[in-house]
C-alpha cells in the first residue's frame, strides 16, 4: 500500500509493494508541484503589493466632507499600512484641514490640522491599517473650513504587510 | 552526503521503496522549511485593535490612558499571541516594530480655541513586576483645537526597539480646561514587526 509524507502528502511505496516507473513519476510530479507554487510564494514576498495612487477632488465646498477618486481597490486580503496626505492647494482663508482614510464606506480617523491664520503651517495626514478583502476600496476623505470651494489633490499610499488566507 | 542509486529489480525491491520513501520525507523537510521562511517573511507578525466604547471624562494637563481600560476588540493578530487588552497592549517579540494609532478628541463642552492636544505613543518595558513599566521612549504628536466643530483627529506613529514583553501605551494631554475631552469610538491602534535582532543589520 502506498503511503504519504505527513504535511504535503507526497506518496511512496513501502517495502513489499512493487514500485515502477509510474510511482516515480507521481512522486516526483508532486515535488514539482509544491516547488512551482513556492515559486509563486516567493514572487509574491518578492513584489509585495505596495503602491501610491493619485485621488483627486474638485469643487470642494467649505464644511462638506468630500471623497477623493479614483479609490484603490484592494487586489487580495490582507492586513495593509495605510497612508494619505493631500497637497496644500492655497486658499484665501483657511481654518483648518482634515484628512481621513476610507474603507468601503467606513472612515478611520487621520488628522485634523489647525491653520488658524497661517495657511501653510501644516498640511493634514492620516495612516492606519486596514483589514481589507480582496476588492474592498480605500480612499482620502477630506474636510476643510476656510473659503471655497477648491480642487484637492492627494496620495493614497498603501503597504501589504501580511496576507490573509 | 547522497544516498546510493539503486535500480529497481525483482530482488530489491524492498530497497529501492525504502529509498522512495526517504526521497519524499526529505524533499517534505526541505520544502517546509523554505515555506515557513516564506510565509514568515511575507506575514510580517501583526496585531490591530479597535476600542469599542468612548472614553469620557479625559481632564486638562494629565497625562491619560485613550486604550487601557476601555472596551477593545482584537480585529487581527497573527502574532500566535494572546493581547491582554484589559492592560496596555504588548509586543510579543524582540525586535524593531512599528506602532500606531488613530483616534478623535472632541470636547464633552466648552472649547477652548487653539488649545493643544498633546498625543502620545508610550513604549515602555514591565518593571520592577507587570503591574508597573519604565519607560524606554515617547512619541509626541502636537495639534491645537480648531474650534470648528469637529474636534481633533490624530495619528502617531512611531518604531521601537523593543524586547518580547515590551509595553506600548497611547496617552493624552491636554490644554482644554473649560471641559473634559472624549475619545470617540473607534480609535484603532496597530503593531507590526519590521525586523528581527537575527536579520542582518546594513551598516
Amino acid at each position: 500500500m502506498p503511503r504519504n509524507t505527513p504535511i504535503y502528502g507526497f506518496t511512496y511505496q513501502c517495502p513489499g509493494d512493487i514500485v515502477d516507473a509510474a510511482d516515480f513519476a507521481l512522486l516526483g510530479g508532486q515535488i514539482d508541484a509544491k516547488m512551482t507554487a513556492l515559486d509563486a510564494l516567493q514572487v509574491r514576498m518578492l513584489t509585495r503589493r505596495n503602491t501610491n495612487v493619485d485621488q483627486s477632488a474638485v469643487g470642494v465646498a467649505s464644511g462638506v466632507e468630500a471623497s477623493l477618486a479614483p479609490a484603490y481597490v484592494f487586489p487580495v486580503a490582507g492586513i495593509y499600512q495605510v497612508r494619505g496626505i493631500v497637497n496644500n492647494p492655497g486658499f484665501a482663508t483657511i481654518n483648518m484641514q482634515r484628512v481621513r482614510l476610507r474603507h468601503n464606506v467606513t472612515d478611520y480617523l487621520g488628522q485634523t490640522a489647525n491653520t488658524e491664520g497661517n495657511q501653510g503651517a501644516l498640511v493634514p495626514w492620516g495612516a492606519t491599517c486596514f483589514v481589507a478583502a480582496a476588492g474592498d476600496t480605500g480612499q482620502l476623505r477630506y474636510l476643510f473650513n476656510g473659503s471655497g470651494p477648491v480642487n484637492i489633490n492627494g496620495t493614497f499610499s498603501v503597504r501589504l504587510i501580511a496576507e490573509i488566507r | 552526503m547522497t544516498s546510493p542509486v539503486v535500480c529497481p529489480a525483482p530482488d530489491n525491491m524492498a530497497a529501492v521503496a525504502l529509498q522512495m520513501q526517504r526521497t519524499a520525507l526529505e524533499a517534505e523537510a526541505s520544502l517546509l522549511s523554505i515555506e515557513n521562511r516564506l510565509h514568515a517573511s511575507l506575514n510580517r507578525p501583526t496585531w490591530v485593535i479597535d476600542s469599542t466604547a468612548n472614553v469620557t471624562g479625559l481632564v486638562a494637563n494629565v497625562d491619560q490612558f485613550l486604550l487601557s481600560g476601555a472596551a477593545a476588540v482584537e480585529r487581527f493578530n497573527n502574532t500566535g499571541f494572546d493581547l491582554d487588552l484589559s492592560s496596555v497592549a504588548q509586543l510579543p517579540f524582540t525586535g524593531l516594530w512599528q506602532v500606531g494609532y488613530s483616534c478623535v478628541v472632541v470636547a464633552s463642552g466648552a472649547v477652548n480655541d487653539n488649545s493643544f492636544r498633546d498625543f502620545k505613543l508610550r513604549h515602555g518595558r514591565p518593571f520592577p513586576s507587570p503591574l508597573g513599566f519604565i519607560t524606554i521612549w515617547q512619541e509626541n504628536y502636537l495639534l491645537y483645537e480648531t474650534n470648528t466643530g469637529v474636534g481633533v483627529d490624530a495619528t502617531v506613529i512611531a518604531e521601537f526597539n523593543a524586547q518580547a514583553g515590551d509595553v506600548v501605551v497611547p496617552l493624552i494631554q491636554h490644554g482644554n480646561t473649560s471641559s473634559t475631552l472624549t475619545m470617540q469610538v473607534p480609535m484603532r491602534m496597530w503593531a507590526t514587526l519590521m525586523s528581527t535582532p537575527d536579520q542582518a543589520k546594513v551598516v
